[in-house]
């Protein structure tokens, strides 16, 4: 489904080239939950634009369904740290926004199923900011998967959350990605290690800037995880030993 | 205090067994305890836990919050709400009225004592306001200041 291949990145600042990435190479298959893990500023959330299409690699290619990734693919969207709402939006209308900028003639009836999938059926009139954080990243939940992607990015969902608001919206991705038909995979940019053990199916570990694979593990637990199983536990400490 | 946090803290405590102390859930979830004693005191106030010897223990009641799906939890809350004084009044004011202002809802709250061990009436306001809305007993006209009665109740 998407194949990441040899990519690279540097910037230019001032003057001098920065490396962030370094022939990083990895793929995700339809029906898997990938976790990209690291040290901070190693570079995980510019591989992550760059797959969105908003970004283009130094060199390297990014390929999905076979086709180099060049722009923004309506077959793939994201959800931000950041929630990225419209201040000025009410709840119903953040949701609509991305269905009539794609030309969707019923968006306020699509926006409505996925308000009511994320539990916010309630709340379509009010504002953002009246809203609680875990609330607003139900919005952005629901504006990412009313847009039927094939693939979800996720560039650290949960990491501006409480803990007891993240462990529950991270269980409800898990269970809206089984009512999202067209949604066949998923792939999270994460530093919190715990997490990407609980979700997903592989982890690629990146290494400090330059960033380069230091290795992809499959996580091989049955859902739902449990924190307090050994197994979970092991993985944990076996991805902390490679960043160490 | 919203719907996340609490379903985030029925499931830590079933995964912790069943039951947790404030300690320990604030060990867990990194949390403080003036976070999360609000959500423990909402929590036991609709039956979802009960505290017994320092401890919050998932009642049977809990459990089956966990296994339903949105609509069914907003149900559970909703019915619970229903029986409270405090809900009670605003319900019958509206039934009567059709509509009430923020000061009117909140002199019923000070009137009975405040709603869900809140700091500040404001606060009290915000919280009964979000689980009113949430359960789709009341809805809330920002632009108007004004409350009415959920679908729910309106029909």
């Amino acid at each position: 489904m998407l194949e990441v291949d040899r990519v690279s990145k540097y910037f230019i600042s001032d003057g001098s080239r920065l490396d962030v990435i370094k022939e990083v190479s990895f793929s995700l298959k339809e029906g898997e939950f990938v976790s990209i893990v690291g040290p901070s500023g190693c570079g995980k959330s510019t591989l992550l634009r760059m797959i969105a299409g908003i970004e283009r690699p130094s060199s390297g290619r990014i390929t999905f369904y076979g086709k180099e990734i060049n722009s923004p693919d309506p077959r793939i969207s994201m959800i931000f740290q950041s929630f990225a709402l419209v201040p000025w939006l009410k709840v119903i209308e953040q949701v609509e926004l991305p269905l009539r900028a794609r030309g969707i003639e019923n968006a306020k009836e699509v926006a409505r199923k996925w308000l009511n999938l994320v539990g916010l059926s309630e709340f379509e009139e009010f504002l953002p900011k009246e809203l609680s954080g875990g609330m607003r990243q139900r919005i952005g939940i629901a504006r990412a998967l009313a847009v039927e992607p094939s693939l979800l990015l996720m560039d650290e969902p949960f990491s501006s959350l409480d803990e007891l608001t993240a462990e529950t919206l991270r269980h409800e991705i898990l269970e809206l990605w089984k009512s999202a038909p067209s949604l066949k995979s998923i792939l999270m940019v994460t530093h919190n290690i715990e997490e990407a053990v609980l979700m997903s199916d592989r982890i690629v570990v990146l290494s400090r800037r330059p960033s380069t694979v230091i290795k992809i593990l499959n996580v091989d637990i049955p859902r739902p995880r449990n924190r307090k199983e050994e197994q979970f536990y092991n993985k944990v400490d076996e991805i902390y030993s490679l960043l160490s | 205090m919203s719907y996340s946090r609490l379903l985030g803290l029925l499931r830590l405590l079933r995964d912790l067994g069943g039951k947790a102390d404030v300690a320990k859930i604030s060990e867990e979830t990194d949390m403080h305890a003036d976070e999360i004693l609000p959500i423990l005191a909402f929590s036991e106030m609709i039956g979802l836990i009960s505290i017994d010897e320092g401890d919050a223990k998932l009642t049977e009641s809990g459990i089956n919050f966990l296994k339903q799906g949105h609509t069914g939890r907003a149900k559970y809350v909703r019915d619970k709400l229903m029986e409270l004084k405090v809900f009670n009044e605003i319900l019958n004011e509206l039934k009567k009225k059709g509509s009430l202002e923020k000061e009117d809802v909140m002199e019923i709250i000070a009137s009975k004592g405040g709603f869900c061990y809140c700091s500040s009436l404001e606060e009290a306001f915000n919280c009964l306001i979000h689980w009113g809305v949430y359960s789709g007993l009341i809805e809330y006209d920002r632009e108007e200041n004004l409350i009415r009665l959920g679908e729910v109740n309106s029909k």
